[in-house]
């Protein structure tokens, strides 16, 4: 059967996002599970995001497939349903899916006519289940899917049907490696900032960390399971591209493995720059590891520095401290490794919480610095916390960059503040450079053309980005969530404040080593999957 | 796009022509019939999968929570389009090979003009729409120039109806409108009925869905009798085609529009192939520089300066 599988654009066409000028990267999801069904189906991957406004039209009217999957995270919800629905439009007798993050977290926003089976966690044997039930049942035109495991498919009469829940594949080695040929049209066009061309690969699924922003330890159950050095080690080399993005959320987890797989890099003499995502905390208690990593071609580390304040990161569960964001640094730019800091301003700062920020950002000369707005993720804690305070509802503003919940600066002013971001933290770039030049004399030579092309673009983006108005505009019409009809302001809202420590002492499952720092909020800790063990009951498969 | 022949309330196809100089030739012949019924099948599919009339906008449009604020822009670009429709029929009247055709096209028009909504022409019901937008473009259609998008469509569409074989012209107005209505609308409707515009508001949109679908069953017999031979076939073709290929692009304007509205300096999309690294650098040079950005906005104003007022380019329809 023929099997085409959808990355859709996360926006409009045309509307900024991160993809646009800081991270582009591979479809991997659509890659994984399309290597799952391969061997017996002809699959191919359209990447909406690097084609014409046509192309999927075209691939639907001309290629004809038997089934349309896409994926989606929350930003992209819309986009997603768009093409499943222009899917069925098209070729009315298709079989269509989703997966991806949000689906996960939230199936119901996916019910509709024009998706026949969500997709509920990971997706490589769900797949491979699905298309063995459709092959057997698309001559009858039997959408039925009960029995298949993390799916819920819509019946005859159209009621939605919850499957138990899909139980994880215990070691990621026996999982197919996501052949990367299915995107082979793309190739050259992804990057993360200047690194480019670059290759995406994951090495682990999960987290063990369970910060109350994030989906990622929800969505896999709060585990964490690891691809063998070798395995990692055998992706790299195939990837023709200088430079290879290790999409793990929290590479930095198990001080074994980064051994092993250092010493598996160093056995093989691996040739190639990588760039992945990891925790201050490990780098800063970690500094052999970090020079070994380094010398072993880590040249970017994305982590979540969040904050300059110790309350605010207690806040979040981020169980980190901003003197380990400040000693990571200290090792990351020693040893030649670009750091990428993400932090979070919250909606209920002042100016000077503002100015406080870049100020602290200038002191430690972050090489990328990127600046979010404290968002409640659907399917996170902070989300179930915070749902009836949101003054949108609309997807699109979920991007990290919009503030969905109430201000307490005017929104003019507070946008204002975020936007000089950029501008603020200008010398923190600057220096970065100095210190990675030092520790890395050729890579700048050698790459010029790619960070011209990057700040060529870059460029181009803080036209929109510099502009505070067009925060404005992109809300206007677009502010009514709960919290807007209720009319709530920034003080209806109990953000975390940091203080919560005082309370979660008394709390009897506080961690014990968290010193009166670490705090836990007062939140249901229940997550998706506990719900789809209990529908499934009910529900029957 | 408006009426499309679409305002035709319900009731008994006006007779087509029995014969056409170029087209029904033979029509009566069972063969012939038989691969003009196999056309006609086969042109609907085509019509009804084109870029054209499944546009991701309009995707968008049924899965999205655009405000009334993006369907302000949507509808100040697409009102143009309606205030021309008839202007189409009535060339093709002027054209029309036999007085079975003028008779068919005649009565198509006296809908278009009212009849069938109750005396409100389809510009007037779009009207409607756009104040309930907040827009106030109708009552200021003499000075309002008309949108980039629109005047393309609009020029394209004249082109056809006027310098194309009869048929083709037939095809454009015909199927290319006819059958895509209901599609494009399905998806839009529910994105208005989502944005909170009440029934009355956003009645244009809903009676051409109904209407549309009930119009198919004469539309087509109508074209049977047109599409007799293969080169009629191919006429009627490649005007529904020409049509479809100006929708698309028609669309990607409008969402332009939407878009910029809110980002007016929103990123250029890559598409399909990348560019290369001098075309970035002399993009942003571009960008960056007060003067050459002066520049393009002169140009574009010139642009926008030789394209007509809504007015003008009604009256010029009328000519
Ligand atoms: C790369 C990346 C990006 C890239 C591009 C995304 C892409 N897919 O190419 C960019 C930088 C653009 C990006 C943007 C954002 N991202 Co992001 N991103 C990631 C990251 C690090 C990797 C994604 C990936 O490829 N994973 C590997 C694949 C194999 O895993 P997977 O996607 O989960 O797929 C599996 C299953 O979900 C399932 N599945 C998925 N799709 C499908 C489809 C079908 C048909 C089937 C059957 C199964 C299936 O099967 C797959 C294999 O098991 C993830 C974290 C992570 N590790 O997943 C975050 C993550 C997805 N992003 C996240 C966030 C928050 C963001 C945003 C900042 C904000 C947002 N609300 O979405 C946006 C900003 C939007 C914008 N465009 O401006 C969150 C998602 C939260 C959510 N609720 O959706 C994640 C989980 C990170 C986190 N720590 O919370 N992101
Ligand atoms: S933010 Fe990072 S450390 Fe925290 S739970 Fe998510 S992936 Fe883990
Ligand atoms: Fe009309």
């Amino acid at each position: 059967m023929r099997v085409l599988l959808v990355m859709p654009t996360p926006f409009e066409n045309g509307r900024l996002g991160l993809e646009n000028v800081v991270w582009l990267s591979e479809p991997v999801a659509l890659t994984s599970v399309g290597s799952a069904i391969e061997d017996r189906h002809e699959v191919r991957v359209l990447d909406l995001r690097l084609e014409d406004e046509d192309a999927l039209v075209r691939t639907l009217s001309t290629w004809k497939p038997d089934v349309v999957g896409t994926t989606s995270m929350t930003t992209d919800a819309y986009q997603a349903k768009a093409v499943l629905r222009t899917a069925k439009n098209v070729c009315p007798g298709v079989l269509t899916l989703v997966g991806g993050h949000h689906p996960t977290l939230c199936p119901d926003e996916f019910d509709f006519d024009y998706v026949d089976v969500i997709v509920q966690g990971e997706g490589e044997h769900t797949l491979r289940e699905i298309m063995e039930r459709w092959s057997r049942q698309r001559e009858a035109d039997d959408r039925t899917f009960d029995g298949v495991k993390g799916t819920r498919w819509r019946d005859a009469s159209g009621v939605r049907r919850v499957n138990a829940k899909r139980e994880q594949t215990a070691s990621l080695d026996d999982l197919p490696i996501p052949n990367r040929r299915l995107i082979e049209k793309y190739q050259g066009r992804y990057f993360f900032t200047a690194f480019r061309p670059m290759a995406s690969i994951f090495t682990s699924r999960g987290c063990s960390f369970d910060c109350n922003f994030c989906a990622i330890w929800e969505f896999y159950e709060r585990r964490t399971r690891f691809l063998s050095a070798k395995k990692i080690v055998d992706q790299m080399e195939a990837c023709a591209e200088p430079f290879v993005f290790v999409l793990d959320d929290n590479f930095l987890t198990n001080k074994r493995r980064v051994v092993e797989l250092c010493d598996e890099m160093e056995r093989r003499g691996l040739k190639k720059y990588w760039m992945t995502q990891g925790r201050t905390d490990f780098a800063a208690d970690n500094p052999e590891l970090v020079a070994r990593l380094a010398k072993n071609g880590l040249v970017m580390l994305l982590s979540g520095f969040e904050s300059n304040d110790d309350d605010n990161l207690a806040a979040l569960r981020k169980k980190s401290s901003w003197q380990k964001n400040l000693r990571a640094n200290e090792i990351l730019r020693e040893n030649g490794v670009i750091s990428t800091g993400i932090f979070m301003v919250r909606p209920d700062w002042t100016k000077e919480q503002f100015a406080g920020l870049y100020e602290y950002v200038n002191s430690l000369d972050i090489g990328i610095p990127l600046f979010t707005i404290l968002t409640p993720l659907p399917g996170t804690q902070l989300y179930r916390a915070y749902k009836d305070k949101l003054l949108t509802n609309d997807h699109r503003l979920f991007d990290l960059l919009h503030a969905v919940l109430p201000t307490r600066l005017p929104r003019e002013e507070f946008y204002a503040e975020f936007c000089r971001a950029y501008d603020a933290t200008e010398k923190s770039v600057r220096n970065a450079y100095k210190w990675f030049f030092k520790a890395r004399p050729t890579f700048i030579p050698k790459n010029i053309t790619s960070i011209v092309w990057f700040y060529a673009r870059t460029w181009r983006y803080q036209r929109i980005h510099g502009d505070h108005r067009s925060f404005l505009r992109d809300e206007e019409g677009l502010l009514n969530g709960p919290g807007a009809k209720a009319g709530l302001t920034w003080e209806d809202v109990a953000y975390p404040k940091g203080d919560e420590h005082v309370a979660a002492r008394a709390d009897e499952d506080a961690p014990a080593r968290a010193g009166g720092k670490l705090v836990k909020l007062r939140i249901p800790r229940r997550i998706w999957a506990d719900d789809v063990a209990e529908a499934s009951a009910g529900a029957g498969e | 796009m408006m009426g499309d022949l679409a305002s035709v309330e319900k009731r008994e196809a006006p007779a087509p022509p029995a014969s056409d100089t170029a087209a029904p030739a033979g029509a009566s012949a069972p063969g012939v019939t038989a691969a003009a019924r196999r056309f006609l099948a086969d042109l609907r599919v085509e019509i009804e999968s084109h870029p054209g009339v499944n546009h991701l906008f309009l995707g968008r449009c049924a899965t999205s929570p655009f405000a009334r604020q993006d369907y302000r822009v949507f509808g100040e670009n697409h009102y143009p389009l309606v205030c021309v429709f008839t202007s189409y029929l009535e060339r093709l009247l002027i054209r029309a090979p036999t007085s079975d055709a003028k008779l068919w096209l005649a009565k198509v028009l006296v809908d278009e003009y009212g009849e069938g909504s109750e005396g409100e022409d389809h510009a007037t019901l779009y009207g409607h729409f756009l104040r309930a937008c907040g827009s106030s473009v109708p009552d200021r259609a003499d000075t309002v120039k008309v949108p980039a998008p629109a005047f393309e469509f609009v020029s394209e569409h004249r082109r056809i109806v006027s310098e194309e074989p009869f048929l083709v012209g037939l095809g454009a107005v015909g199927p290319g409108h006819e059958w895509a209505i209901p599609k494009m609308f399905d998806a839009v409707i529910p994105g208005l009925r989502r944005a909170g515009f009440t029934p009355e508001e956003i009645d244009y949109f809903t009676l051409h869905v109904e209407q549309d679908v009930d119009h198919g069953a004469w539309l087509e017999e109508a074209l049977l009798r047109f599409g007799g031979t293969d080169e009629a076939r191919a006429q009627i073709r490649r005007g529904a085609i020409l049509s479809l290929e100006a929708r698309a692009r028609f669309w990607s304007g409008v969402q332009r529009a939407v878009v910029r509205w809110r980002q007016p300096s929103a990123v250029r999309v890559d598409g399909a192939s990348p560019r290369t690294i001098a075309r970035e650098i002399l993009m942003t040079a571009w960008d960056g520089s007060p003067r050459l950005r002066a520049l393009e906005a002169g140009y574009d104003s010139l642009l926008a300066r030789r394209r007509p007022t809504i007015r003008e380019l009604i009256e010029q329809s009328r000519r």
